[in-house]
């Protein structure tokens, strides 16, 4: 109801000025072609470029929560709270989660412009991931490498700042 | 031929060779992959490989038992006579691919 006030109380003013209009002058529905050309032509191209920055945005906004996701994968990833007990489903859940992510930026990669980005962080991942795959039936030494694995995930965290901006800018 | 990873081997599979624990890539290529796809291709069949229904996979694993089975068999040939299936994470297929794919050109 909020939102129809403001509308009621501007079209009100112009309903009555077109009523007045049609009855006070006689040549009122006298139109040019041209100038009904021009009226269609103005119409379609400031809805057509609504429209598209409306998409684009809805896209953007969509990448958006991806890399939120993803931000939040990283930032749980049992590498973090990793003990010589830990389970290797959590491990490989973990990665595929993040693969998954990733997964979808490449999908999307050109049409935001951020392949560069993208590959970085895939080439980053796989580092990581080909290190924790070679040693994931030894959770023991994954543990005592704990520090070492968690630096390029927090690099990828800060790519991701990166991408972010570039979107909106 | 059908081949689930998760309902005929395991859930949890490990790394790359038997001496570094159960359930990696070397174990999976001698007991099953390769048998299986020398079977299907005798029988000039696909064999299909589904990696649903695990916690997923190692990338070691992964090389081991596919790069693994081109270099073991030497046979260019292998991606005609499999297929994939992995709704749970799509990009398994591409780095498999990848994998025969860059064995194939070393052997």
């Amino acid at each position: 109801m909020k939102k129809i006030k403001p509308l009621l109380f501007l079209s009100i003013p112009i309903i009555v000025l077109a009523v007045y209009n049609i009855y006070s002058y006689d040549k009122f529905w006298e139109i040019s072609v041209s100038t009904v050309i021009t009226a269609s032509i103005a119409i379609y191209i400031s809805y057509y470029f609504t429209q598209n920055r409306l998409d684009q945005r809805k896209a953007q906004d969509s990448l958006e929560k991806v890399l939120s996701k993803l931000e939040t994968e990283i930032s749980r990833t049992p590498i973090r709270a990793m003990t010589s007990e830990t389970e290797k489903s959590q491990i490989l859940l973990g990665i595929r989660r993040i693969n998954n992510k990733i997964f979808v930026l490449k999908k999307y990669q050109e049409l935001f412009g951020i392949v560069e980005d993208v590959k970085w962080i895939h080439q980053r991942f796989k580092d990581y991931e080909e290190f924790v795959g070679d040693h994931i039936d030894d959770m023991d030494y994954l543990s005592k490498s704990q520090s070492e694995l968690i630096r390029p995930l927090e690099r990828i965290d800060d790519r991701i700042d990166t991408i972010r901006i570039k979107l909106y800018t | 031929m059908k081949f689930c990873i998760a309902k005929d081997y395991t859930k949890t599979p490990g790394g790359r060779f038997i001496k570094e624990g159960s359930f990696s890539g070397e174990d999976f290529r001698k007991k099953h992959l390769s048998p299986l796809y020398l079977k299907a291709k005798n029988e000039e069949e696909k064999l299909e490989i589904n990696f649903d229904g695990g916690y997923g996979y190692a990338t070691s694993f992964l090389e081991e038992a596919f790069g693994g089975l081109v270099r073991e068999l030497k046979d260019p040939s292998v991606l005609e006579h499999l297929s994939f299936i992995s709704e749970e994470e799509p990009g398994i297929i591409e780095k498999v691919i990848e994998y025969i794919e860059d064995a194939t050109k070393e052997i």
